[in-house]
């Protein structure tokens, strides 16, 4: 497999530009990471191998003291996602709500394990810790914004909509 | 005063700075407390959480309690046990705990038997497992031909990714994932990129990690013979342990030399040791490139020697001994004689040796200020390593090379042609820098110094504080104690004697004059005067493929002998074990070795050089003057043998002070226009090590490497002895009019390092 | 009592400058700014302000150990990595007391001599990281930023995710571009922290306390608590009850005050069993401590720990062991993976707890969760696995009957009375 080596392999002069701006700014090019991993997260859906080496020239971090910060962070993907990403709470007070029920529910609808990309490519369910909402429990992140508290109904109505829904958040 | 603390009642002596468990280990009390992610050179973690002792407070008001004795600073009279049911327990527990997910293969593992998790689960009395559930496992990776990965014995202990990253700053190997899935390994499949790759193998305190080459031809560590050694691929001399079984070389493993290698091997020093067992090494006397009885080889070559017309040519690679064997032989005989195969070779050494008390690799390790000068650590891995921790020590780096090295881009790289070298070396004595550091060191890859370089090197040392220090390395084992009786033109007066034909045969020990020995050009033209050469060497060469006869010798495991490093050590290396091979044709055999000594198996392998060049004499009937004069040379040289197990001892200074009144060598002027040569040299090459099939596998491609500037895919050099076509790889970085070559190539042109070459670009189509 | 921290949680904007100014906000930090820090020191550590991020360990003098003379550049950090299970109010803060957060960085940034500040805000709090840049923004703009030794840097630092990150070693090798595991102490952080400098770690309630301490000073502070607590508090109530929420009181009212009267009691047919008061790494209370005061000393005597005062509430229809399993496998599953007792310990517990509720352990199954929660707290080498150990072994206590009616009948006996 040839590496993609070059920062300009992520062919988007605006996305280098910001990204070089942060490590700019940053007091050390390694504090950078974490906003360049967000930024090109954003930017490509998920930290592929381009990126992740595009991550490391920035930084000045070997690629693989980056795969090692992406394998620890629970926000980072390392592999495509669906379109949307669904991350239910199933830590103590959503559990106490039913989290496990919405976690069954979700997952059948896509079809696949948790963690993986359902057959129609919509969505990724996984499994989070508490998001902070447990007043409003079971709570959920919906392609990273905080929901609660959430019911069967209230899940099928929006994973039908995300089914129909062709937009990409990236 | 001495310090103590206590533990179970016994003192333990500590020195400041020490943690107790450091201290326990050294006092021999290792057994007490068990531990896993400590490693005496990788310090304390505080992972593992096996080391617990109880420390009882000095006061009534605080109960005593259980800690790590790793992350415990050592104090005076402090009192700790272990003998106690709280510290069992954790012990037990820990143990319990690392072992839910381990395979408990330990009848197929290769760390069995040296395996630290088996020792402390017996030592801690962990014998039944709880846990029923499902074990985690994980994908194993290929690292390569020289490590093997079983990532289901692992305990997470990070020893070796400290050792890969912190260590040896390699950055192709990582920790990746968390809490219960924490995975040591690589972005992907690939042989590991660190010179010092084969570490991990000893690090690992399980069988994670296991040597890849050994496995090939295994055996239990409890069946091995092992014994101390030296090794013999490069100039450092690291201490090695290799073991054999059943009269063949399994493996190397480092051996403790507290101011050379206290603990690691580079890959070289590791896997080198393959040339024992390659199948092309010669093992069985030839005359005419047929395998032939030793009596009639003997017989032959003793003939040739008693017509007078033999030239002598020792050898850095091979032990002191040997050299001196060979030069006494040649003292007999009145027949010319040298140690090394050109005379610029000659001027390099004499210069090496006139070079005052080189630092040892622990004084590098401590340095405040360091200069390298060409790629260290493509010729001796080991002093790289030492530079890296100095490094780590905050020290500065200045790396001066023609090419982008490994080192380099840990440091201050300053792009230089290597014809510049003496001049810059000549200005560090004004360097505001230099003067000021508290322990500079400045270290070299000799060849690409050169003669004069090196020469320059000593005059700046005496105008430096008396503080700073210098070593040079080269790629053989033992260039001081090969060179010490071979000076003043000593290599052209033999070759004039073959130009001349008042020689017409060459007695080569170790030596390769027709293969890739510097100065191999001028050889080749002179062989129409030779009518044949005998060659005693333990690898296959071109010049053991193109000799009359060829007395096979010992390799280094199989015989005792000293090596002079690049300090002017010597050390003692021991026989390890006693070669056996299979007798081919038992019925050639039979004088030599008779059914009672060994049946069909050859039960001594290829004897030393030293026999054969002893019955050499004893046929020419000189046996007792050539005892004399290697009894009288090797006390002049060695007045003090050093034992294997002892740190070894140095070269008297008076004995190195006579090369100070060499003449300055002259570098040939190098145009700004011309095509200048470099040496290039990679972590795993060196002679012997070049037949160890394994390390080999990882070679770089061969050709010319230029500046990246340059598009031409092929280009043909020309020296003095001939021409040479090679791809052209293109380095970034590398300094423009620098091209870099391997030493088979400045061999078969002529040149040296820092010589201008005629180049012939091919223009890309 | 008056909202403090809470006093902009329900405005439209409460990242809006002109709104906090009007009601008293920067008049704690023009204060400060005119004192001299060591005096600031003082008045914070006279106030007893004690760190909310669960320790409660006394503010000022947590910045008094630093020292005064500790080699520059020194770092402050605003711990906003707020994960533990059943606490919420940094984030009640984050989104609705920006103001106050920027003030009491301010205030405490001169306070500590510090000229590098940072928020490090945990990676699901995105949203309100975007409402805290907004404050930022406008507060830079009014020159607030000004301190008088010079501008203070205060950056925001939004986090890829990971409970570990909020530990206060682990915090600053995020910070650094680390893999964030835990780092060994000594040296401790006051000492040698963020690129080795001296460095502070604080919640982001502590943080949010300061303005009202140096706009009213310390006795003001004290008078707000009741029952022998100090100043006030953010408690929040989640599980089954009426109105599960953020509820800004007196630090020391009592269990039964935040439940009953603010968080409106139990949901209608629900009866209390335990609570967990400080998040999920607190023993249980029972009903029967519920008139405890809820201050760090009052709880600790009843054998828990104030914590992040969120309280986690249990009802009878709960299985204890279902609730521990839920609560393990957060730990379990957000060990950083370092050490041993926790990598392999944690999930050890899991898998037994599992084992119990599925009808298949026996009595060996509770010794070894007994054992296991022995070795594993002391063991450790941060403080999370002692943490996750808190409710199973007061759990394997207060409701040991429950673990052998699992163990008796070989089935959870909540399954059934559900069915
Ligand atoms: C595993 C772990 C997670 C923690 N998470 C947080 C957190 O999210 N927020 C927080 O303020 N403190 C957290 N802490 C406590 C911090 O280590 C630290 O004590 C606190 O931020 C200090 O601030 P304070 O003195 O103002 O309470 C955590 C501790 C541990 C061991
Ligand atoms: S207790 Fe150990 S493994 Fe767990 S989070 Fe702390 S350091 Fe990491
Ligand atoms: S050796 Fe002490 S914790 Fe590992």
């Amino acid at each position: 497999m040839s590496l993609p080596t070059s920062i300009a392999d992520l062919q988007d002069a605006a996305l280098i530009a910001r990204l070089q701006a942060l490590v700019a700014e940053s007091p050390v090019p390694a504090a950078a990471i974490s906003a360049v991993l967000y930024a090109l997260q954003d930017a490509r859906g998920y930290i592929d191998d381009v990126a992740l080496h595009a991550a490391a020239r920035l930084t000045g971090l070997s690629p693989v003291r980056v795969e090692e910060l992406c394998t620890f962070y629970s926000l980072v993907l390392r592999a495509p996602a669906g379109r949307h990403v669904l991350r239910i709470c199933d830590s103590i007070a959503c559990h106490l709500a039913g989290a496990q029920d919405l976690l069954a529910q979700a997952q059948a609808h896509s079809g696949v394990a948790l963690g993986e990309v359902s057959l129609s490519g919509a969505l990724t369910v996984v499994p989070h810790v508490c998001i902070g909402l447990c007043d409003r429990a079971p709570a959920l992140l919906m392609d990273g914004e905080a929901t609660g508290p959430v019911d069967a109904t209230s899940l099928a109505r929006c994973l039908e909509q995300w089914e129909a829904d062709p937009w990409k958040p990236f | 005063m001495k310090r103590v603390f206590y533990l179970d009642g016994q003192t333990v002596p500590f020195t400041s700075g020490q943690n107790v468990l450091e201290a326990a280990i050294a006092a021999g009390m290792a057994r007490q407390i068990p531990y896993f992610c400590y490693h005496p050179a990788l310090g304390s973690l505080g992972a593992c959480r096996q080391c617990a002792v109880k420390i009882y407070p000095h006061d009534d008001k605080h109960p005593p309690r259980v800690t790590m004795a790793c992350l415990l600073p050592a104090s005076d009279n402090l009192q700790l046990a272990t003998v106690d049911k709280e510290v069992h327990t954790e012990h037990r527990e820990i143990i319990e705990l690392l072992m839910l997910n381990h395979p408990l293969d330990c009848p197929v593992c290769d760390e069995g038997g040296q395996c630290h998790l088996q020792d402390m689960t017996v030592q801690t009395g962990h014998a039944v497992r709880r846990y029923s559930g499902p074990k985690r496992t994980y994908h194993d990776q290929d690292l390569g031909p020289l490590v093997y990965q079983e990532m289901n014995r692992c305990i997470t202990c990070y020893r070796c990714v400290r050792f890969y990253q912190d260590t040896a700053q390699g950055d192709d190997f990582g920790v990746f994932g968390s809490r219960d899935r924490v995975y040591f390994g690589r972005l992907e499949d690939g042989p590991l990129e660190s010179p010092f790759s084969g570490n991990l193998v000893e690090v690992c305190p399980t069988g994670v990690f296991t040597d890849k080459v050994f496995r090939h031809d295994y055996a239990r560590v409890w069946d091995l013979q092992q014994g101390p050694s030296v090794c013999p691929h490069c100039a450092v001399g690291c201490n090695t342990m290799p073991g054999a079984r059943l009269g063949t070389l399994r493996r190397v493993r480092a051996r403790h030399h507290p101011e050379i290698n206290p603990h690691f091997l580079c890959d070289r020093g590791r896997y080198g040791f393959r040339y024992v067992t390659a199948a092309e090494r010669p093992v069985q006397a030839r005359l005419h490139g047929a395998r032939s009885r030793q009596d009639v080889v003997l017989r032959q070559v003793a003939m040739r020697l008693q017509e007078g017309r033999s030239g002598f040519l020792g050898s850095p690679r091979e032990d002191v001994q040997s050299n001196l064997a060979l030069f006494a032989l040649a003292d007999c005989l009145h027949a010319p004689f040298a140690a090394l195969s050109s005379p610029w070779m000659e001027a390099l050494a004499q210069q090496c040796m006139a070079l005052p008390q080189a630092p040892t690799l622990s004084d590098v390790e401590t340095a405040d200020h360091l200069i390298v000068m060409g790629d260290l650590g493509g010729v001796a891995p080991m002093a790289e390593l030492a530079v890296r921790q100095a490094l780590r020590n905050g020290a500065q780096l200045t790396v001066l090379a023609s090419q982008p090295t490994p080192l380099a881009e840990a440091g201050d790289y300053r792009p230089t042609r290597p014809s510049a070298l003496p001049d810059l070396i000549t200005g560090l004595a004004e360097d505001v820098c230099l003067q000021g550091s508290r322990r500079p060191v400045i270290l070299a890859a000799a060849e690409t110094l050169g003669p004069a370089g090196v020469h320059a090197l000593r005059k700046t040392l005496a105008r430096l504080p008396a503080n700073a220090r210098a070593g040079v390395f080269q790629n053989s084992p033992n260039l001081f104690g090969a060179a010490y009786f071979a000076v003043d033109g000593h290599t052209a007066r033999l070759q004039h004697a073959l130009r001349q034909r008042q020689i017409d045969h060459l007695l080569c020990l170790a030596a390769d004059p027709l293969g890739s020995d510097w100065g191999a050009g001028t050889w080749r033209s002179l062989v129409p005067g030779l009518q044949g050469a005998t060659v005693l060497d333990m690898v296959d060469t071109d010049t053991v493929r193109a000799a009359e006869a060829v007395l096979p010798t010992a390799a280094f495991p199989e015989r005792d002998g000293f090596f002079i490093n690049y300090e002017g050590r010597i050390q003692a290396f021991a026989q390890v074990y006693r070669r056996e091979a299979p007798v081919l044709h038992p019925q050639e055999n039979v004088n030599s070795f008779p059914a009672a000594a060994g049946g069909q198996m050859h039960p001594l392998g290829p004897p030393t050089p030293q026999y054969w060049l002893g019955r050499l004499a004893e046929l020419l009937d000189i046996v007792k003057p050539w005892q004399e004069r290697l009894a009288f040379y090797q006390h002049f040289l060695c007045p003090i043998s050093p034992h294997p197990d002892s740190p070894g001892v140095l070269l008297d200074d008076a004995l190195r002070a006579r090369f100070e009144i060499a003449a300055a060598p002259a570098a040939a002027p190098v145009g700004t226009e011309d095509w200048e040569l470099d040496l290039f040299h990679w972590y795993g090459g060196e002679t012997l090590a070049d037949a160890a099939a394994e390390l080999q596998s990882l070679a770089p491609a061969r050709g010319l490497r230029v500046s990246a500037d340059i598009s031409a895919p092929f280009a043909t050099l020309s020296g003095p002895c001939g021409r040479l076509r090679l791809p052209v790889i293109p380095i970034v970085g590398m300094v423009a009019g620098v091209v870099a070559l391997d030493q088979e190539g400045f061999a078969e042109l002529g040149l040296y390092p820092g010589e201008a070459v005629q180049i012939q670009w091919e223009v890309a189509s | 009592m008056e909202a403090i921290l809470s006093r902009h949680f329900h405005d439209p904007d409460p990242a809006d400058l002109r709104v906090y100014e009007q009601a008293g906000g920067y008049t704690g930090l023009r204060r400060a700014i005119t004192m001299d820090p060591a005096d600031i020191i003082a008045e914070v550590e006279q106030s007893g302000l004690r760190g909310c991020g669960g320790a409660g360990f006394p503010t000022g003098l947590k910045w008094r150990l630093r020292g005064a003379d500790a080699p520059a550049p020194r770092y402050l950090v605003c711990n906003l990595d707020e994960t533990e299970p059943g606490s919420i109010k940094d984030r009640a803060l984050l989104f609705g007391a920006p103001h106050h957060l920027i003030e009491g960085m301010l205030i405490a940034a001169h306070a500590l001599g510090v000229r590098h500040a940072i928020l490090f805000v945990r990676g699901e709090y995105a949203a309100g990281a975007r409402v805290l840049e907004r404050a930022l923004q406008r507060a830079r703009g009014a020159g607030l930023l000004r301190l008088p030794d010079g501008d203070l840097r205060l950056d925001i630092h939004l986090s890829l995710g990971r409970y570990i990150c909020g530990e206060d070693s682990a915090i600053l090798n995020a910070i650094e571009g680390k893999r964030p595991n835990p780092r060994k102490k000594p040296p401790h952080i006051s000492q040698q922290g963020l690129w080795q400098q001296p460095t502070t770690v604080n919640n982001a309630e502590s943080i949010a306390h300061l303005p009202g301490i140096l706009a009213h000073g310390a006795d003001w502070f004290r008078g707000l608590g009741v029952h022998g607590g100090v100043g006030s508090k953010l408690y929040s109530v989640c599980g089954p009850a009426q109105r599960p929420g953020v509820f800004e009181l007196p630090m020391g009212t009592t269990a039964r005050e935040i439940l009953y009267e603010h968080a409106g009691g139990m949901r209608a047919g629900r009866t209390l069993r335990a609570v967990l008061p400080g998040g999920s790494s607190t023993p249980f209370l029972l009903p029967e401590h519920l008139d405890t005061p809820m201050h760090f000393d009052a709880v600790a005597k009843v054998g828990s720990r104030l914590g992040t005062g969120g309280f986690i509430l249990m009802d009878d229809r709960q299985c204890p062991v279902d609730f521990l399993i839920a609560t393990t496998r957060f730990f379990a599953r957000e060990s950083c993976g370092f050490c041993t007792p926790c990598r392999e310990g944690l999930p050890y517990v899991r898998w037994l707890l599992e084992r119990i509720e599925a009808g298949e352990g026996g009595t060996e199954e509770v010794a070894a969760l007994h054992a296991l929660g022995a070795q594993i707290a002391p063991n450790s080498f941060c403080a999370l696995a002692p943490g996750a150990l808190m409710p199973v072994l007061s759990g394997l206590h207060a409701f040991a009957e429950d673990f052998l009616d699992h163990v008796r009948q070989k089935r959870c006996p909540y399954r059934e009375v559900a069915a």
